[in-house]
């Protein structure tokens, strides 16, 4: 549905002193408002721009002392007075009011779209052409502002910076890993063609056997160690066994001295009377000895046992003493078994590591390896010391093995070295080509993203010129002053510049150049190409008198250029304070039956802002000759000036001799006249709706597509209709300008006749589609605006 | 959503043309074209995410002539 606004209405806002609504009618996509200077046009331009852009409209270009919303309440009316509703065609309703300061704008409806809403006003008609290239940046934003996609374009050319970085970093790994190489090459004497071709060679040569000797010396020397720590360890548990031994000795000498008591050994007595002491003393009311039976009471007994263990501490310690001393030993004995257990398993695993290494192993070791094991096997006191010395001596033969296992580790080192260096060679060699290839590929990246901004930069422009150039062209053409364009300013990444052609000079700055009025049109043409870059058919154009130094001659190319695009766009509205621009609607020189004609009354603080309908000029002769009773003069007059404004513009369009006078003011005798034989040949051609046959019309009412139908062309000749109005023409001076006695002769039927007859002419050559007597030269013919009639000849040089 | 809130900025309208470019141009996988688009069309894109997009493109290049 059209975001048309259908109804506007107005309260209490500038210069609506009075409530004022305008009913704009469905299907004129054109609107006219014309009205003399003062008669509110810009009242209702504001009232459109406040409710869909919240503005102030023209009072924004107007200096006034502080704030400017207190003048747009009507002259002695409140703010809060202030009311305009909006409606469109979509079913969309809008109100506004003034909220402090600002507007509020309330929705109002559940369906229906605001409208965007452009507004060109006089005192803005020259901004983006007297804009400065940054100005005129910001106003064209909207199309070509991609700033968000210039970060990424900047995170591009960062990303290649770093590319090229680590590129870096990869060639300076790679030849330091040369270098490197080189110098373990150089040292080896430098082998082979070069270092890279000897590195190859060495980091693919076999190190196995190396390695595995490393692995059977390095086994067979953890081995001897270990054989080493276990005699040691063995040596160190005989010793202390051999101290244990000693002080137990010691112990049993010192009882060998001890007397004897009571006829036993003392030590013995001790441990008798201890176990015998727990025994007395659990039956103290016992009148016998539990032992013995003898009869003595059992607290005598016991303080007896006592008093005798107490005589005998001396023994008790002694007795302690050996206890321990045997315990010891026996600890001892137990820890150099173990110690020996271990000694003889480090043998037979020295044993195995020398059978895998026998290649590497001294002779003496081997002749000394023989004797351990030899003496183990004997198991005997004698034969464990001696195996104790020999498993030392073996120990010292094995010292040499120590400068082999050096050796084999240094050759696998150096090996380990090449091999790591050469690595490193071919790994940043790898990443240096890595890196190669994706800063290239980031760089092509890069200039296809900055190539399709600036195309897509310059393609909108381009777009947006190229608009500008037809339109500017369609006013002007065949100037030597035009062709305007706009292009990004080449160093300045925001600024749009416009520039024109001159004579002979392309590429100068318009301002500079052009005329007042060529520049108001150059700001219109760039105005109005932008407004159709964004959603034309969602747009409102609303043009408030904005050219006041063109002349008629290009107003006129205005008119037709508006008329032109007023399809294009949901809505155009023209306020306009000249009269010309409305005639040439009424009287069928532009589109009229595609415009809606409103006329503004004078304004007053009583009456406010009021409007009328005009209707077109053949219209209005039609409804004044069936009014009874007939106005004779009225109708002669009004079919003569609709003859003049109709034969003045043929006799304009097809160039023809008209009596020269001072002011250029001709007769309607000298219009036809100079007209005569050109409507000899005049003809119409007009494209007829093709009618459907009903079977067609069933299947459209069935749903199916219509039938795509070629129209019908019916070509029709002028000249009779200007022959009967020809008759009766002389009827406009007698009837409808001047007194005379045979005007008064004429009747009525011959007023009515000749009304009719300028009527049927009118209308004979004037489009039924778009209300307009084709002008525009399309190949063979004239063509009016919607291309439904076509009027020839094209030239007409005769007479 | 009106008219006016579906239309894209310049900016993704751009975005949308160069991650097609740069598709067809094998700079980029077609899984990440569009997370390019979104990235490019709001400014979010890094350094970091234009050296992962052109490297994973140019590895899954490498895979197949490696084929």
């Amino acid at each position: 549905m059209s975001r048309q606004i259908s109804r506007l209405s107005v309260r209490s806002f500038r210069g609506a002193t009075q409530p004022a609504t305008i009913e704009f009618e469905k299907g004129k996509p054109l609107v006219i408002i014309f009205g003399e200077n003062g008669c509110g046009k810009s009242s209702l331009v504001d009232a459109i721009d406040f409710v869909a852009n919240r503005s102030f409209g023209s009072l924004n270009h107007r200096s006034v002392d502080g704030h400017k919303h207190p003048f747009l309440a009507a002259f002695g009316q409140e703010s809060e007075d202030i009311e305009i509703t909006l409606h469109t065609r979509d079913g969309g309703t809008w109100n506004a009011t003034l909220d402090g300061r600002a507007a509020a704008v309330e929705r109002t409806s559940d369906e229906g779209e605001l409208p965007i809403v452009r507004v060109l006003r006089r005192a803005e008609i020259l901004d983006i052409v007297e804009a400065t290239p940054s100005e005129r940046y910001k106003a064209l934003g909207p199309f070509i502002d991609v700033i968000s996609y210039q970060k990424s374009e900047e995170s591009l050319r960062e990303a290649v910076r770093r590319s090229e970085s680590s590129y870096n970093q990869a060639v300076a790994r790679q030849e330091q890993a040369i270098k490197s190489l080189e110098g373990l090459w150089e040292t080896e004497g430098s082998p082979q063609e070069n270092a890279f071709a000897w590195a190859k060679l060495k980091s693919r040569e076999a190190i196995d056997d190396l390695q595995d000797r490393e692995t059977t010396l390095k086994n067979l020397q953890k081995a001897a160690e270990s054989l080493e720590t276990s005699t040691i360890a063995y040596g160190k548990a005989g010793a202390a066994v051999f101290e244990a031994d000693r002080l137990l000795d010691d112990v049993r000498e010192e009882l060998k001295d001890l007397p004897k008591l009571e006829g036993v050994d003392a030590v013995q007595l001790v441990s008798m009377l201890r176990e015998a002491s727990p025994l007395v003393s659990a039956e103290p009311e016992s009148e016998k000895c539990p032992l013995c039976l003898q009869p003595k009471p059992g607290k005598e007994l016991r303080a007896s046992i006592e008093e005798r263990l107490e005589k005998l501490d001396d023994f008790v310690q002694l007795g302690e003493r050996l206890e321990k001393a045997e315990r010891r030993r026996d600890v001892r004995q137990d820890a150099r078994e173990t110690s020996w257990g271990k000694l003889a398993a480090g043998v037979h695993e020295y044993a195995d590591m020398a059978e895998a290494a026998e290649k590497e192993l001294p002779s003496e070791a081997k002749t000394l390896h023989q004797e351990l094991k030899a003496l183990l096997d004997e198991n005997t006191p004698e034969a464990e010391r001696k195996a104790v010395r020999t498993s030392r001596r073996l120990a010292l033969a094995c010292a040499p093995l120590d400068e082999k296992l050096g050796s084999i580790t240094a050759d696998l080192a150096k090996h380990n070295g090449i091999r790591v260096q050469y690595e490193n060679l071919i790994s940043a060699k790898k990443d240096a080509q890595h890196q190669e290839t994706l800063c290239e590929r980031l760089k092509e990246a890069h200039q296809i993203v900055e190539k399709t901004r600036k195309d897509y930069v310059n393609g909108v422009l381009n777009s947006i010129g190229g608009a500008c150039k037809s339109y500017y062209d369609q006013i002007h053409p065949d100037e030597p002053l035009g062709s305007p364009r706009l292009a990004m300013h080449e160093n300045r990444p925001k600024s749009v510049e416009l520039a024109g052609f001159f004579g002979t000079q392309d590429d100068i700055p318009p301002q500079g150049y052009y005329s007042e009025s060529h520049l108001d049109t150059l700001g219109f043409c760039v105005w109005l190409a932008i407004a159709g870059r964004s959603e034309p058919k969602d747009t409102v154009l609303v043009i408030d008198d904005v050219f006041t130094s063109v002349d008629s001659q290009h107003i006129s190319r205005i008119v037709g250029l508006i008329s032109d695009i007023a399809e294009e766009f949901a809505q155009v509205i023209v306020a306009t304070h000249y009269r010309n621009w409305r005639d040439r609607y009424r009287l069928s020189h532009a589109p009229g039956l595609n415009a809606q004609l409103l006329e503004l009354s004078n304004w007053s603080l009583e009456r406010g802002i009021s409007s009328s309908s005009t209707v077109l000029a053949v219209e209005e002769l039609d409804a004044r000759i069936a009014t009874e009773p007939l106005e004779r003069q009225a109708v002669a007059s009004q079919a003569g000036i609709l003859l003049e404004a109709l034969f003045d513009y043929l006799t304009l369009l097809y160039q023809r001799k008209l009596p020269r006078n001072h002011k250029n003011e001709w007769t309607l005798g000298d219009l036809l006249s100079a007209c005569q034989k050109l409507f000899g040949v005049l003809t119409i051609e007009r494209d007829e709706e093709p009618e459907l046959l009903p079977e067609e019309e069933d299947a459209i009412g069935d749903g199916e597509t219509e039938p795509v139908k070629k129209p019908a062309s019916v070509e029709e000749a002028i000249a009779p209709f200007y022959i009967e109005m020809g008759q009766l023409s002389f009827l406009r001076n007698q009837v409808g300008c001047h007194f005379n006695a045979s005007g008064g002769e004429i009747s009525n039927d011959d007023v009515v006749a000749f009304g009719k007859a300028t009527s049927a002419l009118v209308k004979a050559i004037t489009c039924q589609g778009c209300g307009q007597i084709p002008s525009r030269r399309m190949g063979d013919h004239f063509a009016c605006t919607c291309g439904k009639t076509k009027m020839r000849p094209l030239e007409f040089k005769k007479g | 959503m009106c008219k006016a809130e579906e239309s894209k900025t310049p900016s993704a309208e751009l975005a949308a043309q160069v991650a097609g470019a740069l598709l067809e141009a094998k700079l980029i996988r077609e899984k990440d074209q569009e997370e390019m688009k979104s990235a490019l069309g709001i400014g979010t894109a890094t350094a970091e995410d234009w050296i992962s997009w052109l490297d994973l493109a140019l590895a899954k290049k490498e895979d197949t002539s490696d084929v």
